[in-house]
């Protein structure tokens, strides 16, 4: 492992990392824009340029190989000055578009200018000016804002392996273009409006919709497939605006697909259940009640149940779209309180095939954010369909989470077989339609909690926005049941139901919901 | 422990008390012949002097259109946080964003100036206004036409010949 000295400070690294990684690896600055963790290294924008031992000649940190004994400079009077130019170059031809340019706040041409270039222009000529170009699909490219550093076009390359983007023409005439009869369809593309460095690809989705530094960002887990991506929910006033990767080398490293980025659009303008319901004795109609006349129908009913030694009825079904905790607190309740046996998991089959691309990202065909960790609590029977037709279940509690969720006839006309009958959802389903009791949940947005993704790894999430209405998270939904069977109880939140989880769970065994912290752990 | 005396001992001249009340009477008397300050307001108007910071408006671009770009520098920079901007996609060819919705409530502006200064566009400024009151506190939440108004009453610098029906304020 070789010593290096960066600006007087020595680092020992790893065999064969750049300069620039180095640097970045112990938190000094260097600025660069070509440069990317995830791509190959092209050297072309040269912002990264410092001093190395006693070479005349600046050399680019992110193509320099680390030798035993270097010593780098980063912040001498020639690197300075260097910097200086070189951002002068990039903004010779750049807009004065601040104002309305998305990237805004999270610029790096404006970080990298405040920070290390002039704040004035010399440049007195006429700028050059390219219109905007639309490149189908969300994508919309600003070609007057581009600082050539190919990021997206490298992208499409090595992490997608399907080029879409190329530079035309050289030097001053480069140009970002797309190839002849390709959109920007694919579901990666999302992922070049994060890397590009600056506001030159733009998100129509997100399209002066918000200024950045006004979003609040929440760290979350997309629910999309059973990949698990981290993702940032970047919300205000109660609404999201967009979601963005959040780096896990362990999950998806840096990016995210389509589905998942615009994923939230799926949860807004829902018919939303925004108060508990109960169906009164022989009523066709369900009618707005209370939290506390909601959960105790519940109860009583089980109660009675349970005095006529009838629980063999009573059965459960979970959730692969609901949390560890909302599937672990019903094996607390049916099972270690009340005894009950039957044990469901709602997953819908898989459809489909997974998607793999170059780099290994992987869109996973099962679209469901929890299937493993709700078959590990609840077991693998999903056939509660089967078990309502040979009469064996008389009451069922459903716990949700699915708004696309449909039903057939044939399941509706089985539902009205059931003499009682629960759920727990977000949007009225038929399922909810038919139920006696009808407890509204939040979303993951709303709610917090953790899912196994498909490689067993638990990761959490959190709560960005309020729910609507009366609408409680999940947990607190199956807390408040519980403490209906068992008033001491002890546990208030999330996270007091994961650290009891991983206390009598072995696959979670000295797993805290403090020590998941931001990447998750993997199953014992 | 010694007492020292100090202060001033009135004269028996002094104790009379008749030259001191004839002094303060001739102040009095003398401020007849001097300028007057006093307005008769309302029927009279006060004219503030140059870069006195009144109530804002939003300026229009030489087409009269909101010349905002929705750019929300002045809700970032304002101290009490009291506008809001709603940006989107301007409906016009030629200019790309814009505020669909733009609003200040006037009970919390603190009128500082500096949204004024924030503005890359020239597009938001303070003004002359100080007369402006209202009956609810919806009345004093200016939206993007009234800030508008505000430019066409003040842009001429004939604000204080204007009538009330003509500025509605
Ligand atoms: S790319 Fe950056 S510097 Fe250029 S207009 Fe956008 S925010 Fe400003
Ligand atoms: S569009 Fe963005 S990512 Fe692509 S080359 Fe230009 S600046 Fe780089
Ligand atoms: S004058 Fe000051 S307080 Fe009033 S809107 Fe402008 S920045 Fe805000
Ligand atoms: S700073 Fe100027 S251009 Fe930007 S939102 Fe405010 S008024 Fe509009
Ligand atoms: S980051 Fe090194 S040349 Fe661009």
């Amino acid at each position: 492992m070789p010593t290096i000295k960066i600006d007087g400070k020595e680092l020992t690294v790893e065999d064969g990392v750049t300069i620039l990684q180095a640097a970045l690896e112990n938190g000094i600055e260097i600025p660069h824009y070509c440069y990317h963790p995830a791509l190959r290294v092209v050297g072309s924008c040269r912002l990264c340029l410092v001093e190395v031992d006693n070479s005349p000649k600046l050399l680019p940190a992110c193509a320099t190989r680390v030798t035993d004994g270097m010593e780098v400079r980063t912040q001498t009077e020639q690197v300075r000055d260097a910097r200086r130019s070189i951002l002068e170059f990039f903004l010779t031809n750049h807009p004065l578009d601040c104002p309305i340019c998305d990237k805004a706040g999270e610029c790096l041409l404006q970080d990298y200018t405040f920070k290390y270039g002039s704040a004035h222009s010399r440049f007195i000529e006429e700028k050059r000016v390219r219109p905007t170009k639309d490149l189908g699909g969300n994508i919309l490219l600003y070609r007057n804002r581009c600082v050539m550093c190919t990021r997206c076009v490298r992208f499409f390359e090595e992490v997608v392996g399907e080029p879409y983007l190329v530079v035309e023409h050289r030097g001053y005439h480069s140009d970002i273009s797309i190839f002849p009869g390709k959109e920007l369809t694919h579901k990666m593309t999302g992922n070049i409006v994060e890397i590009c460095p600056v506001g030159c690809l733009i998100d129509k989705d997100f399209l002066f919709h918000a200024r950045v530094w006004n979003l609040t960002r929440t760290k979350s887990i997309c629910p999309g497939c059973s990949a698990g991506c981290n993702i940032y929910l970047e919300h205000k006033d109660n609404r999201i605006y967009r979601i963005r990767s959040r780096k896990n080398m362990e999950v998806n490293t840096f990016w995210i697909c389509d589905d998942g980025r615009y994923i939230y659009h799926r949860f807004e303008e829902l018919d939303r259940i925004t108060q508990p319901m109960r169906r009164l004795e022989g009523s066709e109609k369900l009618t707005k009640t209370t939290w506390q006349e909601a959960i105790s129908m519940v109860h009583d009913r089980l109660a009675l149940l349970k005095r006529a030694k009838k629980l063999d009825q009573v059965a459960v079904v979970g959730s692969a779209f609901a949390s560890n905790e909302e599937n672990y607190l019903l094996t607390r309740i049916f099972g270690d309180e009340l005894g009950c046996k039957k044990f469901y998991v709602y997953a819908p089959s898989v459809e489909g095939e997974d998607e793999t691309f170059r780099s290994g990202f992987t869109i996973r065909a099962d679209k469901t954010p929890n299937r493993r960790g709700a078959e590990l609590l609840l077991g693998k029977n999903s056939d509660f369909w089967g078990a309502i037709k040979k009469g064996e279940i008389k009451f069922l509690f459903f716990l949700g989470g699915n708004v696309l969720l449909e039903l057939t006839d044939q399941q509706k006309e089985l539902l009205k077989r059931l003499e009682f009958l629960v759920v727990q959802d977000v949007v009225f389903t038929e399922m909810a339609r038919l139920a006696n009791v009808v407890l509204p949940m939040g979303y993951f947005a709303e709610s917090e909690g953790t899912y196994v993704n498909v490689d067993g790894r638990v990761q959490r999430f959190s709560a960005a926005l309020v729910p609507p209405g009366d609408v409680k998270p999940g947990v607190q939904i199956l807390l408040d049941l519980y403490r209906a069977f068992k008033p001491d109880l002890k546990m208030i939140s999330a996270a007091d139901v994961m650290n009891d989880l991983a206390a009598n769970r072995s696959e979670f065994n000295g797993m805290s919901y403090f020590s998941l912290g931001d990447s998750g752990e993997k199953l014992r | 422990m010694g007492v020292k005396k100090v202060g001033y001992e009135p004269t028996w001249i002094d104790k009379l008390y008749i030259p001191a009340i004839l002094k303060g009477m001739a102040i009095t008397f003398s401020h007849l012949f001097k300028k007057r300050y006093t307005v008769q307001y309302p029927e009279e108007k006060w004219i503030p002097p140059a870069g006195h910071r009144g109530a804002i408006r939003l300026n229009r671009d030489e087409k009269g259109r909101v010349k905002c770009v929705g750019c929300e520098m002045c809700s970032t920079a304002c101290p009490a946080k009291c506008i809001t901007v709603v940006p989107g996609v301007a409906p016009w060819d030629d200019r790309e964003k814009y505020p669909v919705r733009f609003e200040i409530d006037m009970l919390r502006c603190i009128l500082c100036g500096m949204c004024e200064e924030a503005c890359p566009e020239d597009a938001i400024e303070l003004t002359v206004i100080y007369d402006f009151a209202g009956y609810s506190r919806e009345d004093l939440i200016w939206d993007k036409e009234r800030l508008l108004k505000n430019f066409d009453i003040t842009v001429d610098g004939k604000y204080f010949e204007r009538s009330k029906e003509e500025t509605g304020l």
